[in-house]
């Protein structure tokens, strides 16, 4: 078996490397402290379900945020453990995926940009296009994200969260805020 | 040594010596921006619903343990410790609330006076139906002194033993549980419900939810961010003549700004045709108030109320008055509470011509299911008049609820 002469493997590795670099300086990412936060209601109740654990990967195309419903708390534990198990069913979808085109994001070069796009939740196995509202704020490090979206969760083929005599009503917001760099 | 001991021991008396499911608006700090999730009545205190008994495992009480692996609540939250099965329809409670009250009273010039004061507050069996639109609810109870305003017999004794309802209602339920029509005897819908039922927000407003019930009409509306009650006062039947009968309206809106805070608004206006306390003859009691709730964080609670009042009568001019409420409530650990209340009060019956001041501070510790132990310090300055000093007054009081 010929062996690759080592110039060209030196000059292979060193395209290879470069291209990586490319792709990590371009890449969007999340940093900082995220939160992300579901409010429900109920008669006589506001309900906050609520979670830092939010990641983004970006294939240059498209950006994918996941959160991790385990992670997901509304200050009684046993709540948790109904929405978790009975309700979202983790076990079988540990991840709410929220899928959107690159293209569609208006990054500004500085000062606040608002707007609106489509985007693609996956929630417990279904998929279905959500409405997102946005605000940037360009800074030093990078941007300041804010974003929200109303869920049924009925369209997600949950069913409807009751306990005792007292149940969420189907329409939730979800509110994001988080830190990025990245474009 | 005697007074020391008297000091260190009442506290303890009020430990052994038996309490009721009480209203917490402090709630708010966990998105409980409505009291009907867990009270039977729409706008708080008395019998639990079915949630209600939940919550005073899951958020309530000290924790002693693991929750259960199956993801239920204990037994214990349910009707006497589990130790009957009611049915379905039917919401049971026993509530007790007793304990030892010292007050110090000292008058410039005078030599301070002691009382040791042992007290009975509530001794109480409640019920109530929800079934379908049906809702009722009633409380039978004995009161060993005081309690006239609710006694059933007999009627006329100031002290003495009674036979004590407090509430009786019916009712129904109207737009998927957001509405309640009912009818009977019913906590007057004013301000902010709380335990310190004797707090000068309450007392000055008769809306002291021991003993000043009123029979009468009232809607009630409660929806994810709002909370309101209106209700036409007909007078408490359960004193006589029917001059006494203070006749009427009051009500409150309570908006939720967001989860965790809430602000409202109430209003109070009665006539009767003769005052029983000051013997007046065709007295006229109004109020008007605001009132706010904010959950700062899940450990801490805001909460304050200020009133305007204004007294008239045939026989006395009108005069107006003021009573205000400040409130802040740390759950050092989780079931154990220091409570810090500031409150004024300026009673335009009689009319006073500066504010009483008051500062309470309280722990107050949901030991276990359906068992609370309370002790408070109260300092109250009370104005005598122009050129003259305060009345001083200390009140230590020790109670213990339960309500099973």
């Amino acid at each position: 078996m010929s062996r690759m002469p080592r110039p060209i493997v030196f000059g292979l590795m060193l395209m290879l490397s470069a291209g990586l670099a490319h792709a990590q300086k371009g890449a969007f990412q999340v940093t900082g402290d995220p939160d992300v936060a579901f409010k429900g209601k109920a008669v006589g109740m506001k309900l906050v379900g609520r979670t830092n654990d939010l990641t983004c990967k970006d294939d240059g195309q498209r950006l994918v945020f996941e959160v991790n419903l385990d992670s997901l708390k509304t200050g009684i534990e046993l709540r948790d453990k109904h929405m978790t198990e009975k309700y979202l069913e983790t076990d079988k979808y540990p991840k709410a995926t929220l899928t959107l085109d690159k293209s569609q994001l208006v990054l500004p070069a500085s000062g606040n940009q608002k707007g609106s796009l489509k985007a693609k939740l996956r929630l417990r196995g279904t998929s279905k296009d959500v409405p997102v509202s946005y605000e940037i704020r360009a800074t030093k490090a990078g941007y300041t994200i804010k974003a929200t979206m109303p869920v049924n969760y009925k369209d997600f083929g949950i069913d409807v969260p009751s306990y005792m005599g007292v149940t969420v009503k189907p329409d939730l917001d979800v509110e994001v805020a988080f830190q990025a760099k990245g474009a | 040594m005697t007074r020391a001991l008297v000091l260190l021991l009442v506290p303890l008396l009020g430990i052994l010596l038996p309490g009721t499911a009480q209203a917490f608006p402090w709630m708010i700090k966990h998105g409980y921006v409505g009291c009907q999730v867990c009270h039977v009545d729409p706008s708080g205190a008395g019998i639990l619903t079915k949630y209600g008994r939940a919550q005073s495992e899951l958020l309530l009480r000290s924790r002693w343990g693991p929750p259960p692996e199956d993801g239920s609540v204990s037994k214990s939250t349910q009707f006497l410790l589990g130790a009957f099965q009611l049915p379905e329809a039917i919401e049971g409670q026993v509530a007790v609330r007793g304990g030892v009250m010292l007050n110090r009273t000292a008058i410039p010039g005078s030599r301070a006076t002691d009382q040791v004061i042992p007290l009975q507050m509530v001794t109480d069996a409640r019920v109530a139906v929800i079934h379908d639109w049906l809702r009722a609810s009633a409380s039978i109870g004995i009161a060993i002194r005081r309690g006239q305003a609710a006694a059933l017999f007999p009627r006329q004794a100031e002290d003495g033993f009674k036979v004590v309802s407090r509430e009786f209602w019916a009712g129904a339920s109207l737009m998927d549980d957001q509405m309640l029509v009912r009818v009977g005897r019913i906590n007057l819908p004013f301000g902010i419900r709380g335990p310190e039922h004797n707090a000068w927000v309450r007392t000055s407003t008769r809306t002291d939810i021991n003993e000043d019930q009123q029979y009468g009409v009232a809607v009630a509306y409660t929806n994810e961010g709002l909370r309101a009650e209106v209700m036409g006062i007909a007078g408490n039947f359960q004193i006589s003549p029917a001059d006494y009968h203070q006749r009427g309206a009051a009500g409150f809106v309570e908006f939720a700004f967001a989860p965790q805070v809430a602000g409202g608004v109430s209003f109070l206006a009665t006539f009767a045709g003769a005052d029983n306390e000051l013997r007046t003859r065709n007295p006229v009691r109004q109020a008007y108030g605001v009132f706010g709730r904010w959950g700062v964080t899940t450990d801490l609670a805001l909460q304050a109320e200020a009133n305007v009042l204004h007294y008239g009568a045939e026989d006395r001019d009108g005069a107006f008055g003021a009573s205000a409420l400040a409130q802040a409530d740390l759950e050092v650990v989780r079931g154990l509470h220091l409570i810090a209340t500031g409150e004024l009060l300026r009673d335009p019956s009689p009319e006073q011509h500066a504010f009483q001041r008051g500062a309470w501070l309280g722990l107050s510790w949901f030991a276990f299911q359906g068992v609370e132990f309370r002790v408070d310090g109260i300092v109250r300055q009370i104005p005598r008049g122009e050129g003259q000093a305060d009345i001083s007054n200390l009140i230590v009081l020790s109670q213990v609820n339960l309500f099973f």
